[in-house]
Protein backbone atom coordinates (compact mmCIF):
# COMPACT_ATOMS: atom_id res chain seq x y z
CA UNK A 1 0.00 0.00 0.00
CA UNK A 2 2.84 2.35 0.91
CA UNK A 3 4.36 1.73 -2.53
CA UNK A 4 1.12 2.77 -4.23
CA UNK A 5 0.80 5.95 -2.13
CA UNK A 6 4.39 6.92 -2.99
CA UNK A 7 3.72 6.27 -6.68
CA UNK A 8 0.50 8.30 -6.66
CA UNK A 9 2.31 11.21 -4.95
CA UNK A 10 5.00 11.05 -7.62
CA UNK A 11 2.34 11.06 -10.33
CA UNK A 12 0.64 14.11 -8.81
CA UNK A 13 3.97 15.94 -8.70
CA UNK A 14 4.70 15.12 -12.33
CA UNK A 15 1.23 16.25 -13.36
CA UNK A 16 1.80 19.59 -11.67
CA UNK A 17 5.19 20.06 -13.32
CA UNK A 18 4.39 19.07 -16.87
CA UNK A 19 2.00 20.12 -19.57
CA UNK A 20 -0.03 17.12 -20.69
CA UNK A 21 -0.63 16.73 -24.42
CA UNK A 22 -3.08 14.44 -26.18
CA UNK A 23 -2.28 12.52 -29.32
CA UNK A 24 -4.96 14.32 -31.28
CA UNK A 25 -4.41 17.82 -32.56
CA UNK A 26 -5.36 20.08 -29.71
CA UNK A 27 -2.14 22.02 -29.87
CA UNK A 28 -3.67 25.07 -31.47
CA UNK A 29 -1.45 27.61 -29.82
CA UNK A 30 -0.12 29.66 -32.66
CA UNK A 31 3.13 30.64 -31.03
CA UNK A 32 6.69 30.06 -31.95
CA UNK A 33 8.56 27.21 -30.34
CA UNK A 34 11.23 29.77 -29.57
CA UNK A 35 8.89 31.19 -26.93
CA UNK A 36 8.81 27.92 -24.98
CA UNK A 37 10.17 27.72 -21.47
CA UNK A 38 12.26 24.83 -20.14
CA UNK A 39 9.19 23.26 -18.51
CA UNK A 40 7.33 23.36 -21.83
CA UNK A 41 9.92 20.92 -23.16
CA UNK A 42 8.66 18.25 -20.74
CA UNK A 43 5.56 16.49 -21.97
CA UNK A 44 3.55 14.09 -19.86
CA UNK A 45 1.05 11.54 -21.09
CA UNK A 46 0.12 7.94 -20.47
CA UNK A 47 -2.59 5.34 -20.61
CA UNK A 48 -4.64 3.09 -18.39
CA UNK A 49 -7.11 0.25 -18.70
CA UNK A 50 -9.63 -1.58 -16.55
CA UNK A 51 -10.82 -5.07 -17.36
CA UNK A 52 -13.12 -7.95 -16.49
CA UNK A 53 -12.24 -11.62 -17.07
CA UNK A 54 -14.84 -14.37 -16.73
CA UNK A 55 -12.83 -17.52 -17.50
CA UNK A 56 -14.30 -20.88 -18.42
CA UNK A 57 -12.33 -22.31 -15.51
CA UNK A 58 -11.34 -20.33 -12.41
CA UNK A 59 -12.74 -17.30 -10.69
CA UNK A 60 -14.07 -14.08 -12.17
CA UNK A 61 -11.69 -11.15 -11.86
CA UNK A 62 -11.96 -7.40 -12.33
CA UNK A 63 -8.86 -5.24 -12.28
CA UNK A 64 -7.22 -1.96 -13.00
CA UNK A 65 -4.77 -3.58 -15.41
CA UNK A 66 -2.19 -0.84 -15.48
CA UNK A 67 -1.59 2.84 -14.96
CA UNK A 68 1.24 3.98 -17.18
CA UNK A 69 2.90 7.39 -17.33
CA UNK A 70 4.90 8.55 -20.33
CA UNK A 71 7.31 11.40 -19.73
CA UNK A 72 9.40 12.86 -22.50
CA UNK A 73 11.66 15.80 -23.03
CA UNK A 74 12.77 17.35 -26.26
CA UNK A 75 14.19 20.67 -27.32
CA UNK A 76 15.80 21.99 -30.47
CA UNK A 77 18.93 19.98 -29.70
CA UNK A 78 19.76 16.55 -31.14
CA UNK A 79 18.87 14.91 -27.81
CA UNK A 80 15.51 13.53 -26.72
CA UNK A 81 14.56 11.76 -23.51
CA UNK A 82 11.74 9.24 -23.11
CA UNK A 83 10.48 7.30 -20.11
CA UNK A 84 7.49 5.03 -19.47
CA UNK A 85 6.76 4.13 -15.86
CA UNK A 86 4.06 1.60 -15.25
CA UNK A 87 2.14 0.49 -12.19
CA UNK A 88 0.95 -3.01 -13.08
CA UNK A 89 -2.31 -4.38 -11.69
CA UNK A 90 -2.65 -1.77 -8.93
CA UNK A 91 -6.13 -2.95 -7.92
CA UNK A 92 -7.74 -6.37 -8.33
CA UNK A 93 -11.03 -7.85 -7.27
CA UNK A 94 -11.80 -11.55 -7.55
CA UNK A 95 -14.19 -14.12 -6.13
CA UNK A 96 -11.60 -15.64 -3.82
CA UNK A 97 -9.76 -12.69 -2.29
CA UNK A 98 -12.09 -9.74 -2.75
CA UNK A 99 -10.42 -6.36 -3.34
CA UNK A 100 -6.64 -6.36 -3.10
CA UNK A 101 -3.54 -4.40 -4.04
CA UNK A 102 -1.07 -7.16 -3.21
CA UNK A 103 -0.35 -8.03 -6.86
CA UNK A 104 0.67 -4.46 -7.71
CA UNK A 105 4.21 -3.85 -8.86
CA UNK A 106 6.16 -1.08 -10.52
CA UNK A 107 7.64 -1.71 -13.93
CA UNK A 108 10.12 0.40 -15.83
CA UNK A 109 8.80 -0.20 -19.34
CA UNK A 110 11.11 2.15 -21.25
CA UNK A 111 13.80 4.66 -20.36
CA UNK A 112 16.12 5.95 -23.05
CA UNK A 113 17.88 8.86 -24.67
CA UNK A 114 17.84 9.41 -28.42
CA UNK A 115 20.60 11.24 -30.26
CA UNK A 116 20.34 12.28 -33.90
CA UNK A 117 23.58 11.25 -35.61
CA UNK A 118 22.69 12.20 -39.18
CA UNK A 119 19.60 13.06 -41.17
CA UNK A 120 18.86 9.35 -41.61
CA UNK A 121 20.41 7.76 -38.55
CA UNK A 122 19.61 8.00 -34.83
CA UNK A 123 21.14 6.37 -31.78
CA UNK A 124 19.08 5.17 -28.82
CA UNK A 125 20.61 4.15 -25.49
CA UNK A 126 18.69 2.71 -22.56
CA UNK A 127 15.76 0.38 -22.10
CA UNK A 128 13.47 0.08 -25.11
CA UNK A 129 10.84 -2.22 -26.59
CA UNK A 130 12.19 -5.03 -28.72
CA UNK A 131 11.21 -4.18 -32.31
CA UNK A 132 10.01 -7.72 -32.99
CA UNK A 133 6.90 -7.45 -35.10
CA UNK A 134 4.11 -4.90 -34.75
CA UNK A 135 2.23 -5.91 -31.60
CA UNK A 136 5.15 -5.68 -29.21
CA UNK A 137 5.86 -2.12 -30.34
CA UNK A 138 2.21 -1.08 -30.00
CA UNK A 139 1.09 -3.30 -27.14
CA UNK A 140 -0.52 -0.57 -25.02
CA UNK A 141 -4.20 -1.29 -24.36
CA UNK A 142 -5.58 1.82 -26.18
CA UNK A 143 -3.61 0.93 -29.32
CA UNK A 144 -4.76 -2.65 -29.91
CA UNK A 145 -8.21 -3.93 -30.84
CA UNK A 146 -8.39 -6.73 -28.28
CA UNK A 147 -7.95 -7.06 -24.51
CA UNK A 148 -5.95 -10.25 -24.91
CA UNK A 149 -2.58 -10.45 -26.59
CA UNK A 150 -1.47 -13.19 -29.00
CA UNK A 151 0.91 -15.53 -27.16
CA UNK A 152 3.33 -15.47 -30.09
CA UNK A 153 3.98 -11.77 -29.49
CA UNK A 154 5.07 -12.10 -25.87
CA UNK A 155 6.31 -15.64 -25.07
CA UNK A 156 8.86 -16.29 -27.81
CA UNK A 157 11.30 -13.39 -27.46
CA UNK A 158 12.33 -10.68 -24.99
CA UNK A 159 9.77 -7.87 -25.06
CA UNK A 160 12.28 -5.25 -23.86
CA UNK A 161 16.01 -4.79 -24.31
CA UNK A 162 18.56 -2.79 -22.32
CA UNK A 163 21.16 -1.65 -24.80
CA UNK A 164 21.90 0.36 -27.90
CA UNK A 165 19.81 0.85 -31.02
CA UNK A 166 20.49 2.45 -34.39
CA UNK A 167 17.39 3.41 -36.34
CA UNK A 168 16.12 5.62 -39.13
CA UNK A 169 13.92 6.02 -42.19
CA UNK A 170 14.75 6.65 -45.82
CA UNK A 171 12.39 7.46 -48.67
CA UNK A 172 11.83 4.58 -51.06
CA UNK A 173 9.50 5.02 -54.02
CA UNK A 174 7.63 7.87 -52.29
CA UNK A 175 7.13 5.84 -49.10
CA UNK A 176 9.32 5.00 -46.11
CA UNK A 177 11.74 2.18 -45.60
CA UNK A 178 12.46 1.89 -41.87
CA UNK A 179 15.40 0.06 -40.33
CA UNK A 180 16.45 -0.78 -36.79
CA UNK A 181 19.52 -2.57 -35.42
CA UNK A 182 19.98 -3.24 -31.73
CA UNK A 183 22.28 -4.97 -29.28
CA UNK A 184 21.83 -5.74 -25.59
CA UNK A 185 24.30 -4.17 -23.17
CA UNK A 186 22.76 -5.16 -19.84
CA UNK A 187 20.50 -8.13 -19.24
CA UNK A 188 17.19 -7.76 -17.39
CA UNK A 189 17.78 -7.43 -13.66
CA UNK A 190 14.27 -7.96 -12.33
CA UNK A 191 11.97 -10.88 -13.07
CA UNK A 192 8.26 -10.05 -12.96
CA UNK A 193 5.73 -12.82 -12.31
CA UNK A 194 6.19 -15.59 -14.87
CA UNK A 195 8.36 -13.50 -17.16
CA UNK A 196 11.03 -15.34 -19.15
CA UNK A 197 14.43 -13.67 -18.86
CA UNK A 198 16.84 -13.46 -21.79
CA UNK A 199 20.41 -12.39 -22.39
CA UNK A 200 22.80 -11.81 -25.33
CA UNK A 201 19.97 -10.25 -27.32
CA UNK A 202 20.76 -8.82 -30.78
CA UNK A 203 18.56 -8.13 -33.71
CA UNK A 204 17.24 -6.05 -36.54
CA UNK A 205 13.87 -4.99 -37.87
CA UNK A 206 12.99 -3.71 -41.35
CA UNK A 207 9.64 -2.31 -42.46
CA UNK A 208 8.20 -0.90 -45.68
CA UNK A 209 4.79 0.70 -46.02
CA UNK A 210 4.42 1.23 -49.74
CA UNK A 211 2.90 -2.03 -50.98
CA UNK A 212 -0.40 -2.31 -52.90
CA UNK A 213 -0.96 1.42 -53.44
CA UNK A 214 0.39 2.23 -49.98
CA UNK A 215 -2.33 0.24 -48.20
CA UNK A 216 -0.01 -2.41 -46.79
CA UNK A 217 2.92 -2.37 -44.41
CA UNK A 218 5.22 -5.36 -44.05
CA UNK A 219 8.00 -6.07 -41.58
CA UNK A 220 10.88 -8.50 -41.16
CA UNK A 221 12.36 -9.40 -37.76
CA UNK A 222 15.76 -11.06 -37.30
CA UNK A 223 17.08 -11.80 -33.83
CA UNK A 224 19.37 -13.98 -31.74
CA UNK A 225 19.13 -14.47 -27.97
CA UNK A 226 19.71 -16.86 -25.08
CA UNK A 227 17.06 -17.83 -22.57
CA UNK A 228 18.34 -17.20 -19.06
CA UNK A 229 17.37 -20.65 -17.78
CA UNK A 230 19.61 -23.44 -16.37
CA UNK A 231 20.22 -25.00 -19.82
CA UNK A 232 20.75 -21.57 -21.41
CA UNK A 233 19.39 -22.46 -24.86
CA UNK A 234 20.44 -20.17 -27.71
CA UNK A 235 17.93 -19.24 -30.38
CA UNK A 236 17.85 -17.57 -33.75
CA UNK A 237 14.48 -16.14 -34.70
CA UNK A 238 12.90 -14.86 -37.89
CA UNK A 239 9.56 -13.09 -37.98
CA UNK A 240 7.25 -11.62 -40.59
CA UNK A 241 4.42 -9.20 -40.00
CA UNK A 242 1.94 -7.20 -42.04
CA UNK A 243 -1.06 -4.92 -41.77
CA UNK A 244 -3.27 -3.98 -44.68
CA UNK A 245 -6.37 -1.86 -45.11
CA UNK A 246 -9.10 -2.37 -47.67
CA UNK A 247 -12.16 -0.15 -47.34
CA UNK A 248 -13.46 -0.84 -43.81
CA UNK A 249 -11.37 -3.97 -43.27
CA UNK A 250 -8.04 -4.10 -41.45
CA UNK A 251 -6.19 -7.38 -41.74
CA UNK A 252 -3.02 -7.98 -39.75
CA UNK A 253 -0.79 -10.86 -38.78
CA UNK A 254 2.58 -11.93 -37.46
CA UNK A 255 4.54 -15.18 -37.60
CA UNK A 256 7.71 -16.13 -35.71
CA UNK A 257 9.95 -19.18 -36.00
CA UNK A 258 12.82 -19.95 -33.61
CA UNK A 259 15.68 -22.33 -34.33
CA UNK A 260 17.96 -23.76 -31.66
CA UNK A 261 21.73 -24.47 -31.84
CA UNK A 262 21.17 -27.60 -33.89
CA UNK A 263 18.87 -25.85 -36.35
CA UNK A 264 15.89 -27.71 -34.90
CA UNK A 265 12.53 -26.17 -34.13
CA UNK A 266 12.86 -24.03 -31.01
CA UNK A 267 9.30 -22.77 -30.87
CA UNK A 268 6.97 -20.88 -33.17
CA UNK A 269 3.79 -18.90 -33.22
CA UNK A 270 1.54 -16.88 -35.46
CA UNK A 271 -1.75 -15.00 -35.53
CA UNK A 272 -4.09 -13.58 -38.15
CA UNK A 273 -6.56 -10.89 -37.11
CA UNK A 274 -9.35 -9.05 -38.90
CA UNK A 275 -11.13 -5.88 -37.76
CA UNK A 276 -14.14 -4.71 -39.76
CA UNK A 277 -15.90 -1.41 -39.16
CA UNK A 278 -19.65 -1.99 -39.08
CA UNK A 279 -20.60 1.63 -38.41
CA UNK A 280 -21.02 4.05 -35.53
CA UNK A 281 -17.39 3.38 -34.57
CA UNK A 282 -18.07 -0.30 -33.81
CA UNK A 283 -15.59 -2.88 -35.11
CA UNK A 284 -16.15 -6.62 -35.42
CA UNK A 285 -13.05 -8.64 -34.56
CA UNK A 286 -11.86 -12.13 -35.19
CA UNK A 287 -8.47 -13.71 -34.61
CA UNK A 288 -6.88 -17.12 -34.94
CA UNK A 289 -3.54 -17.93 -33.38
CA UNK A 290 -1.16 -20.78 -32.82
CA UNK A 291 1.71 -21.06 -30.38
CA UNK A 292 4.33 -23.65 -29.57
CA UNK A 293 7.21 -23.62 -27.08
CA UNK A 294 9.47 -26.59 -26.33
CA UNK A 295 8.87 -26.35 -22.57
CA UNK A 296 5.16 -25.56 -22.43
CA UNK A 297 3.82 -27.31 -25.50
CA UNK A 298 1.41 -25.97 -28.05
CA UNK A 299 -1.82 -24.03 -27.81
CA UNK A 300 -4.36 -22.71 -30.26
CA UNK A 301 -6.64 -19.78 -29.67
CA UNK A 302 -9.53 -18.22 -31.56
CA UNK A 303 -11.32 -15.05 -30.69
CA UNK A 304 -14.44 -13.21 -31.73
CA UNK A 305 -15.36 -9.84 -30.37
CA UNK A 306 -16.48 -6.30 -30.84
CA UNK A 307 -14.74 -3.03 -30.01
CA UNK A 308 -16.17 0.46 -29.94
CA UNK A 309 -14.00 3.51 -30.39
CA UNK A 310 -15.71 5.84 -27.94
CA UNK A 311 -13.32 8.69 -28.74
CA UNK A 312 -10.07 8.79 -30.73
CA UNK A 313 -8.20 7.92 -27.51
CA UNK A 314 -10.69 5.50 -25.91
CA UNK A 315 -11.59 1.89 -26.71
CA UNK A 316 -14.28 -0.33 -25.18
CA UNK A 317 -13.62 -4.02 -25.92
CA UNK A 318 -15.62 -7.24 -25.58
CA UNK A 319 -14.33 -10.62 -26.70
CA UNK A 320 -14.85 -14.33 -26.33
CA UNK A 321 -11.74 -16.51 -26.40
CA UNK A 322 -11.67 -20.22 -27.12
CA UNK A 323 -9.12 -22.83 -28.09
CA UNK A 324 -7.11 -25.72 -26.75
CA UNK A 325 -5.42 -26.10 -23.38
CA UNK A 326 -5.11 -23.68 -20.47
CA UNK A 327 -2.54 -20.93 -20.43
CA UNK A 328 -2.43 -18.29 -17.68
CA UNK A 329 -1.39 -15.65 -20.20
CA UNK A 330 -4.37 -16.34 -22.42
CA UNK A 331 -7.44 -17.41 -20.44
CA UNK A 332 -10.38 -18.85 -22.34
CA UNK A 333 -13.76 -17.24 -21.73
CA UNK A 334 -15.14 -13.71 -21.77
CA UNK A 335 -12.83 -10.71 -21.53
CA UNK A 336 -13.92 -7.08 -21.53
CA UNK A 337 -11.99 -3.87 -20.97
CA UNK A 338 -11.93 -0.12 -21.29
CA UNK A 339 -8.68 1.63 -22.29
CA UNK A 340 -7.77 5.29 -22.46
CA UNK A 341 -4.73 7.14 -23.82
CA UNK A 342 -4.07 10.54 -22.28
CA UNK B 1 -32.47 16.29 -87.36
CA UNK B 2 -29.25 14.28 -87.16
CA UNK B 3 -27.37 17.42 -86.11
CA UNK B 4 -29.93 18.10 -83.38
CA UNK B 5 -29.59 14.56 -82.06
CA UNK B 6 -25.80 14.92 -82.01
CA UNK B 7 -26.19 18.13 -80.03
CA UNK B 8 -28.44 16.36 -77.51
CA UNK B 9 -25.75 13.70 -76.95
CA UNK B 10 -22.79 16.05 -77.01
CA UNK B 11 -24.13 18.74 -74.70
CA UNK B 12 -24.09 16.59 -71.52
CA UNK B 13 -20.57 15.43 -72.38
CA UNK B 14 -19.47 19.01 -72.86
CA UNK B 15 -21.12 19.96 -69.57
CA UNK B 16 -19.32 17.10 -67.81
CA UNK B 17 -16.01 18.14 -69.33
CA UNK B 18 -16.60 21.75 -68.30
CA UNK B 19 -17.54 20.70 -64.77
CA UNK B 20 -14.45 18.51 -64.48
CA UNK B 21 -12.11 21.20 -65.75
CA UNK B 22 -13.76 23.82 -63.51
CA UNK B 23 -13.29 21.53 -60.54
CA UNK B 24 -9.62 21.06 -61.37
CA UNK B 25 -9.17 24.78 -61.74
CA UNK B 26 -10.84 25.39 -58.37
CA UNK B 27 -8.26 23.25 -56.58
CA UNK B 28 -5.62 25.73 -55.45
CA UNK B 29 -1.94 25.21 -56.02
CA UNK B 30 -0.22 24.67 -52.68
CA UNK B 31 3.24 25.94 -51.88
CA UNK B 32 5.36 24.04 -49.36
CA UNK B 33 7.22 26.77 -47.49
CA UNK B 34 10.13 27.36 -45.12
CA UNK B 35 11.28 30.60 -43.53
CA UNK B 36 12.96 33.27 -45.66
CA UNK B 37 15.16 34.22 -42.70
CA UNK B 38 18.63 32.81 -43.28
CA UNK B 39 19.07 31.78 -39.62
CA UNK B 40 15.83 29.75 -39.72
CA UNK B 41 16.41 28.08 -43.06
CA UNK B 42 17.90 24.61 -42.63
CA UNK B 43 17.84 23.66 -46.31
CA UNK B 44 17.68 25.18 -49.77
CA UNK B 45 15.87 22.32 -51.43
CA UNK B 46 13.75 19.30 -50.57
CA UNK B 47 13.10 16.11 -52.51
CA UNK B 48 9.42 15.51 -53.14
CA UNK B 49 9.59 12.00 -51.68
CA UNK B 50 10.86 13.33 -48.35
CA UNK B 51 7.78 15.47 -47.76
CA UNK B 52 5.61 12.61 -46.54
CA UNK B 53 8.37 11.38 -44.23
CA UNK B 54 8.41 14.83 -42.63
CA UNK B 55 4.64 15.08 -42.20
CA UNK B 56 4.39 11.47 -40.97
CA UNK B 57 7.14 12.50 -38.47
CA UNK B 58 9.41 9.70 -39.65
CA UNK B 59 12.09 12.26 -40.50
CA UNK B 60 12.63 14.64 -37.60
CA UNK B 61 15.88 16.43 -38.43
CA UNK B 62 17.15 18.56 -41.27
CA UNK B 63 20.73 18.01 -42.45
CA UNK B 64 22.99 19.43 -39.76
CA UNK B 65 20.78 18.34 -36.90
CA UNK B 66 18.19 21.13 -36.87
CA UNK B 67 14.85 19.76 -35.70
CA UNK B 68 12.05 19.82 -38.24
CA UNK B 69 8.86 21.50 -37.04
CA UNK B 70 6.09 20.68 -39.53
CA UNK B 71 2.88 22.67 -39.17
CA UNK B 72 -0.58 21.70 -40.40
CA UNK B 73 -3.77 23.61 -40.97
CA UNK B 74 -6.64 22.33 -38.81
CA UNK B 75 -8.06 18.90 -39.63
CA UNK B 76 -11.09 20.06 -41.66
CA UNK B 77 -9.45 22.92 -43.58
CA UNK B 78 -9.84 22.40 -47.34
CA UNK B 79 -6.11 22.89 -47.95
CA UNK B 80 -5.25 20.41 -45.19
CA UNK B 81 -7.48 17.80 -46.84
CA UNK B 82 -5.87 18.48 -50.22
CA UNK B 83 -2.36 18.30 -48.77
CA UNK B 84 -3.09 15.22 -46.70
CA UNK B 85 -4.64 13.31 -49.60
CA UNK B 86 -1.77 14.15 -51.94
CA UNK B 87 1.20 13.80 -49.63
CA UNK B 88 0.04 11.27 -47.02
CA UNK B 89 -2.53 9.36 -49.08
CA UNK B 90 -5.37 9.68 -46.56
CA UNK B 91 -7.50 12.25 -44.75
CA UNK B 92 -6.78 13.18 -41.10
CA UNK B 93 -9.81 11.25 -39.80
CA UNK B 94 -8.24 8.01 -41.08
CA UNK B 95 -4.92 8.66 -39.34
CA UNK B 96 -6.04 8.26 -35.71
CA UNK B 97 -4.42 4.86 -35.15
CA UNK B 98 -1.16 6.02 -36.68
CA UNK B 99 -0.87 9.13 -34.51
CA UNK B 100 -1.91 7.29 -31.36
CA UNK B 101 0.85 4.77 -32.07
CA UNK B 102 3.45 7.45 -32.67
CA UNK B 103 2.34 9.36 -29.58
CA UNK B 104 2.96 6.17 -27.58
CA UNK B 105 6.53 6.34 -28.86
CA UNK B 106 6.94 9.95 -27.81
CA UNK B 107 6.26 11.69 -31.11
CA UNK B 108 3.37 14.13 -31.44
CA UNK B 109 1.56 15.01 -34.67
CA UNK B 110 2.62 18.22 -36.43
CA UNK B 111 1.46 21.43 -34.85
CA UNK B 112 -1.96 22.45 -36.06
CA UNK B 113 -3.06 26.05 -36.59
CA UNK B 114 -6.28 27.69 -37.69
CA UNK B 115 -5.37 29.85 -40.66
CA UNK B 116 -2.91 30.31 -43.48
CA UNK B 117 -1.71 33.53 -41.88
CA UNK B 118 -0.87 31.50 -38.77
CA UNK B 119 1.10 29.06 -40.93
CA UNK B 120 3.02 31.94 -42.48
CA UNK B 121 3.85 33.43 -39.08
CA UNK B 122 4.80 30.08 -37.55
CA UNK B 123 7.05 29.11 -40.47
CA UNK B 124 8.62 32.55 -40.64
CA UNK B 125 9.46 32.74 -36.93
CA UNK B 126 10.30 29.12 -36.05
CA UNK B 127 13.68 27.63 -36.76
CA UNK B 128 13.35 24.46 -38.82
CA UNK B 129 9.62 24.93 -39.53
CA UNK B 130 7.92 23.77 -42.71
CA UNK B 131 4.29 24.25 -43.75
CA UNK B 132 2.02 24.81 -46.72
CA UNK B 133 -0.34 27.52 -47.91
CA UNK B 134 -2.19 28.47 -51.06
CA UNK B 135 0.63 29.39 -53.46
CA UNK B 136 -1.03 32.77 -54.02
CA UNK B 137 -0.60 33.59 -50.31
CA UNK B 138 3.18 33.22 -50.35
CA UNK B 139 4.83 36.48 -49.33
CA UNK B 140 8.28 37.80 -48.48
CA UNK B 141 8.37 36.12 -45.05
CA UNK B 142 8.64 32.61 -46.51
CA UNK B 143 10.31 30.71 -49.30
CA UNK B 144 8.58 27.97 -51.32
CA UNK B 145 10.47 24.69 -51.83
CA UNK B 146 7.81 22.56 -53.51
CA UNK B 147 4.45 23.01 -55.20
CA UNK B 148 1.45 20.71 -55.12
CA UNK B 149 -0.91 20.89 -58.08
CA UNK B 150 -3.59 18.42 -59.18
CA UNK B 151 -2.26 15.71 -56.91
CA UNK B 152 1.36 16.06 -58.05
CA UNK B 153 4.34 17.32 -56.05
CA UNK B 154 6.84 19.34 -58.06
CA UNK B 155 10.03 21.28 -57.53
CA UNK B 156 9.10 23.52 -60.49
CA UNK B 157 6.98 26.58 -59.84
CA UNK B 158 3.77 26.30 -61.90
CA UNK B 159 2.06 29.20 -63.65
CA UNK B 160 -0.15 30.85 -61.08
CA UNK B 161 -3.19 32.98 -61.75
CA UNK B 162 -3.78 34.66 -58.44
CA UNK B 163 -6.76 36.88 -57.70
CA UNK B 164 -8.17 38.36 -54.49
CA UNK B 165 -9.84 35.14 -53.30
CA UNK B 166 -9.27 33.90 -49.75
CA UNK B 167 -9.50 30.31 -48.59
CA UNK B 168 -9.17 30.95 -44.84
Amino acid sequence: MKKIIVTLCSVATLLLLCKPVLADENIAEEKSILEKSILDNFILGGYSSVGLVIPREGSTQAAVNEFSLILRWESDSRFKFFGEFELERPLIWNDDHGLTTRDAYFDLERLYIDYNLTEKLNLRAGRFLNPAGRWNLLHAAPLVWTSTRPLATSRLFPTSVNGLMLFGSVPFEEQAFEYTFFIEALKDQIKDDNEILYKKVNGAYFAYNGLFANTTKIGLTLSTFTEDTPREPNYRMVGLDFVTHYNKLELSGEAFQRLNNKNNDGGSGAYLQAAYEIGNNWFLLTRAETFDRPDTGSAERWLIGATKRLKPNQLLKFEWVGGSGENPDSPRGFVGSFAILF
Amino acid sequence: MLRALKMVYLMPLAALFYAASSHANNTPVLAVIVSEKAENVPTKNLAANELNLIFWRKKEYWPGGVRIHPVNLHATHALRLQFSNTVLGSVPAKQIDYWNGLYYHGISPPYSVQSEEAVLRYVSDTKGAIGYVDACKVDARVKPLLWIENGEISTQKPNLSCDEKSSD
